[in-house]
């Protein structure tokens, strides 16, 4: 198998020879279009410069078949390979070799409503310790695709650790993190091509402006086509024609993430997303993440802004400390948050009638009653039109109260 | 090697390149207008009422019979070997370290170059453009002095001579390098990039005022470089060209190396 594997990967497809059909630039094949060779070898997909480059699928006249990236005409980056058997595997090229095949992917740990998502994130045991002690220890966590996990935790408590080893700027002391089955550390490069990174401090090349900081980081990425980048641009209302030293704390922020999000990449990590943004511009950045998720992105977002985590996450993992000490599914702590009012009545009967409507009563003072409301709207609402209302007002149990005990010092206990 | 990351890399350096060119020149053209061929020994003689010691720390100690060994004297021993170390040292520092401190390197590793690639960008565009530097700085050398005295350069010696001077700032250039590669603040990279070529030329100085300690000549790089002796002599300097391009190999490949290994905290 594995050796008949290496044979095929050989073969250069030479587009001459070829029954070409799709885009032209200069007369030489760019853009999207199909590929027949005489000896039966199909391709379709992706093209610049007159040689297959990008998103593409080969089928081979021995039945074969390859679906990945595809650079210069030679299988390169991720990609999934079926001989002709009908085998599969999934696995890492390299300018047409086959590497290594990439791991089983494991399940993801979300919620069961999500179990059958693989796992885009996966993060077994990592620990990295620093010179002074601090670090982040024994960490175990997934990211199912098309799932927003939300990170969160007081300041140094090793968000930006664990991002800094998903991103291979260091070495993890044990175990290891992957995503999309390659490995963090080892496959760093091949990586990089179908992830977006924000990170939480802002630093770019100061003497640029926004634009040539863009334009560089997209030759970086060899990313063609600008209508994305535009659109995000737009949208952010980013001027990036001033010299990134003289701008705003905001627009560098904004420029961040469209540096992140201009080539459109499978997987985000965003390390505090929205700090330094107005809230008019979170948002907007709110609705792109729910867009991003609609659209099956995985996304790893780590905050400090509890109702950006409320609206955007499926699920949100605390850390202290360097450990994971809670993950919280927010549907289930959506639905399960109850809100109270406080009544304030005209009279005793009044309460007597409150008492007996079934409602739930918390705590009573003079005319003031507290009664607790999960869904039976129509119940409370009901009783309260048997009722003379002087106030009515609502205690919120903020998602704050749900995880600010994650925060304190008793939480380590 | 990225070829957009090069560009942007040299788009946001040449000001300084500018600047030390611009610097080199300027005593180049004086260098070679001082030299007066009718009254060489008076040259000397002026040269000879100067304090001693200071001469001798900046390679000025002996006397100049002809255009070439004039220059090989005057510029070669102290500003064209002075001014490239600075240059190696700020620059350096700027492609490397400060990116790192800043943490304006994390975009470019956001990337799908492989640090060797972003990084060997980085070594190329500092060692070409040093070399660029002094080869321009050749060129100027020799256009001026054939006009200001056409027929009196010696071209093949002073060809020879900044063969040497750009080996020599390339050995410079990869100490620099070196350690802009494998500190994480810049502080560090600068501490040592810079502190060693330094150390090297004050020791270098120390060595030329006084014969007293022979052993100094075994802690600098640049006791191996010795315009005098290249231009007049006949030995061959093979040797010398092997260390100077032996050490700029070595340590260039080093720091590439373990960047490319090392955690970057950023």
């Amino acid at each position: 198998m594995d050796r008949n594997d290496r044979t095929l990967d050989k073969q250069s497809i030479p587009w001459v020879g070829g029954n070409y059909r799709g885009e032209l630039k200069n007369r030489v094949p760019h853009g999207w279009g199909k590929l027949l060779l005489p000896d039966g070898t199909k391709y379709e997909g992706e093209w610049k410069e007159g040689k297959p480059y990008g998103k593409g699928v080969i089928v081979y006249a021995s039945g074969g078949i390859y679906k990945g990236e595809i650079i210069d005409g030679k299988r390169d980056g991720y990609g999934k390979y079926a001989g002709p058997d009908g085998k599969i595997i999934d696995g890492l090229w390299e300018k047409g070799k086959f590497i290594r095949p990439v791991e089983e992917p494991q399940p993801s740990d979300a919620s069961p409503k999500r179990q059958r998502a693989r796992a885009m994130i996966n993060i077994r045991s990592l620990t990295f310790i620093y010179s002074s002690g601090k670090g982040i220890f024994d960490l175990n966590f997934t990211v199912g695709q098309g799932e927003v996990f939300g990170f969160l935790g007081p300041n140094g408590s090793g968000k930006t650790t664990t991002i800094r080893n998903l991103l291979g700027f260091t070495k993890p002391g044990q175990g290891r993190c992957t995503i999309n089955g390659l490995d963090c550390w080892a496959d760093n490069a091949i990586i990089q091509k179908h992830l977006g990174y924000l990170p939480g401090e802002m630093a770019f090349f100061d003497e640029m402006s926004g634009m040539q900081f863009l334009n560089l980081i997209g030759d970086l990425r060899g990313t063609r086509g600008n209508s994305h980048r535009n659109a995000l641009i737009e949208r952010f209302e980013l001027d990036p024609t001033g010299r990134i030293r003289k701008m705003s704390k905001g627009m560098k922020q904004k420029l961040g993430i469209v540096t992140a999000f201009m080539h459109d990449p499978a997987v985000y990590i965003l390390d505090e997303p929205t700090g330094g943004l107005d809230p008019l511009m979170q948002n907007i950045f709110i609705e792109l993440i729910l867009e991003e998720k609609e659209r099956g992105k995985t996304i790893l977002m780590s905050s400090h802004n509890f109702e950006e985590t409320y609206r955007t996450c499926d699920r949100t993992g605390i850390i202290r400390e360097g450990r994971l000490v809670a993950v919280e599914d927010m549907h289930s702590l959506k639905s399960s948050q109850h809100k109270a009012y406080l009544v304030t009545l005209g009279s005793r009967s009044d309460l007597e009638r409150l008492r007996s409507a079934g409602l739930k009563i918390g705590r009573i003072s003079k005319n003031t009653v507290e009664v607790f409301v999960s869904g039976n709207y129509a119940q409370f609402t009901a009783a309260l039109a048997k009722c003379t209302v002087l106030g009515l007002d609502v205690v919120t149990q903020t998602l704050e109260q749900a995880f600010l005990k994650y925060y304190g010092r008793e939480a380590i206990s | 090697m990225n070829l957009a990351l090069f560009k942007a890399t040299a788009k946001s350096n040449w000001v300084i390149f500018v600047i030390f060119f611009a610097v080199l020149l300027m005593y180049m053209y004086t260098m070679i207008s001082m030299y007066d061929p009718e009254n060489i020994d008076a040259m000397n003689q002026l040269m000879e009422t100067m304090p001693q010691g200071m001469m001798d720390a900046f390679g000025y100690g002996g006397a100049a019979t002809s255009l070439i060994t004039f220059i090989a004297l005057y510029y070669y021993g102290f500003i064209a070997v002075m001014f490239p170390m600075i240059y190696c040292i700020i620059l350096a520092n700027r492609l490397v370290a400060a990116h790192v401190d800043r943490g304006s390197m994390a975009y470019l590793l956001a990337t799908p170059n492989t640090r060797v690639k972003i990084i060997t960008t980085q070594a190329l565009y500092m060692a070409l453009s040093l070399t660029v530097l002094l080869v321009l700085n050749t060129a100027a050398g020799l256009v001026i002095s054939e006009a200001v005295f056409p027929g009196d350069m010696d071209t093949t010696a002073f060809l020879k001579l900044n063969i040497v001077t750009i080996l020599l700032s390339l050995a410079i250039s990869s100490i620099c390098f070196f350690f802009s590669c494998i500190f994480n603040e810049a502080k560090y990279s600068l501490a040592l990039g810079g502190g060693i070529p330094i150390l090297f030329f004050i020791i270098n100085m120390l060595r030329n005022i006084s014969n007293n300690y022979p052993w100094l000549e075994y802690l600098t790089l640049y006791s191996l470089f010795n315009p005098q002796e290249i231009v007049t002599g006949e030995q061959s300097m093979v040797a010398v060209y092997l260390i100077f391009a032996g050490i700029a190999l070595a340590l260039y490949s080093g720091g590439i190396f373990i960047f490319s290994r090392r955690n970057l905290y950023i």
